[in-house]
C-alpha cells in the first residue's frame, strides 16, 4: 500500500484518534476551571434556583439521546430519522443555550432598550459570580458552536452528503455533541449540587 | 496545604481512575465490541430492499434505536439519584452516580472503544 493513497478506514481510525487528542486538550481548559471551583469556593456554593438548571440539565441529555439517533440512523441509511433528528438536536441545543442565557445569566431588557446582565448574581459578585459566569459561559460557546456544526450536517446531509459507508462528518459532529454533554455532567454538580449554598447577590 | 493536593492530586486520579475502572468493567460487560464491528461490515453492502436480510438490517437498526434510548433512560435515573444524594448531601456518593454517567456517554454516546478499531462506531 502506497504512503499517501490510504485506505478510507485508516483514515476514519486516524481521524478519531485525532478528535480524542482534541478532547483531551479541551479536557485540560474545562478541568483548570473546575478546578479553580474547588479552589475558589471549596466547600460552599452561591444560593440559586434549582428548577432551571435541573430542567436545563435535562434538556441537554435529550438532546444527546436525540444526537446519537441521529448518528445511528444514518450508520443504517434511514435518512428521513436522520434529518429530524438532528434538527431537534439543534433546537434543544438552541433551548439550552437560551435557558442559561436568560435564567442563569439573566439577560433582561430594560424599558429604554438597554440589555441588563444578572438576575441573581453578578460577573463581578466575587469569586461566585467569576467562576460562574466563566464556567457556564464557556461551555455555553461550546453548544454554540456545536448547534452550528450540527446545522452544517444537517444541510450536507439533505444534499445526500452523507451514506451508511461514509458519514465521518456526523460521527465527529455526534461525538463533539456527546462530549458537551459530558463536560456539563461534570460542570452542573459542581456549580449548582456540591457544598453549602451561600447568598452570593450582587 | 491539603486543599491543593487533595484539588490537584487526588481528584483527578480518583475520578479518572474511576473512568477508567468503569469503562473497563462495561467493555467486558457489554456485548458491543466485537458485534459491532461485524455489524459495520455487513452496513458496506448495498442495502436490500426486501426480503430475510431486509427484516434482518430494520431489526439490528431498532436494535441500535432501542439501545440509545436505554442509555438515555439510564442517565435520567442516575440523575435524579444524583439530585436525590445532593439533597440528602451526599457528596461521595454523587460523585459515583457522575462517575457512572461520563461512563455511559463515552462508552455508548462517544462510541470510546472504536478509536481503536478501524470499522464504522454503528
Amino acid at each position: 500500500m502506497s504512503a499517501i493513497a490510504e485506505s478510507p478506514q485508516i483514515q476514519v481510525r486516524r481521524n478519531r484518534m485525532g478528535m480524542w487528542l482534541f478532547f483531551v486538550s479541551e479536557a485540560f481548559l474545562f478541568g483548570g476551571l473546575l478546578i479553580s471551583r474547588f479552589f475558589l469556593w471549596g466547600n460552599t456554593r452561591p444560593e440559586l434556583p434549582q428548577v432551571v438548571p435541573l430542567a436545563i440539565t435535562g434538556t441537554l441529555l435529550l438532546s444527546s439521546f436525540f444526537m446519537n439517533r441521529a448518528e445511528t440512523a444514518i450508520a443504517n441509511d434511514d435518512r428521513k430519522t436522520f434529518q429530524r433528528s438532528l434538527l431537534i438536536t439543534a433546537l434543544l441545543g438552541v433551548i439550552f443555550f437560551l435557558g442559561v442565557m436568560i435564567f442563569e445569566w439573566g439577560w433582561t431588557i430594560e424599558p429604554d432598550g438597554t440589555f441588563l446582565l444578572g438576575n441573581h448574581i453578578h460577573p463581578t459578585s466575587g469569586v461566585y459570580g467569576a467562576v460562574l459566569y466563566g464556567m457556564t459561559g464557556m461551555h455555553a460557546l461550546h453548544v454554540v458552536s456545536g448547534v452550528v456544526l450540527i446545522l452544517i450536517i444537517w444541510n450536507l446531509g439533505r444534499k445526500g452528503k452523507y451514506s451508511a459507508d461514509d458519514h465521518w462528518g456526523v460521527e465527529a459532529t455526534a461525538i463533539y455533541w456527546h462530549y458537551i454533554d459530558l463536560i456539563w455532567v461534570f460542570f452542573y454538580p459542581a456549580l449548582y449540587l456540591i457544598g453549602t449554598a451561600v447568598p452570593a447577590g450582587h | 496545604m491539603e486543599t491543593p493536593l487533595l484539588v490537584f492530586v487526588l481528584l483527578p486520579l480518583v475520578l479518572g481512575g474511576a473512568i477508567l475502572v468503569g469503562l473497563y468493567i462495561l467493555a467486558s460487560l457489554m456485548p458491543g465490541v466485537a458485534r459491532q464491528g461485524k455489524a459495520a461490515e455487513v452496513t458496506t453492502e448495498s442495502v436490500p430492499a426486501r426480503g430475510p436480510e431486509y427484516v434482518q438490517r430494520r431489526a439490528r437498526r431498532s436494535a441500535a434505536y432501542r439501545q440509545g434510548l436505554l442509555v438515555f433512560a439510564g442517565l435520567v435515573v442516575l440523575s435524579i439519584i444524583e439530585f436525590v444524594l445532593a439533597s440528602l448531601g451526599s457528596t461521595a456518593l454523587m460523585f459515583i452516580m457522575i462517575v457512572f454517567k461520563a461512563a455511559l456517554i463515552m462508552y455508548f454516546f462517544m462510541h470510546i472503544a472504536s478509536v481503536w478499531r478501524t470499522e464504522e462506531a454503528h
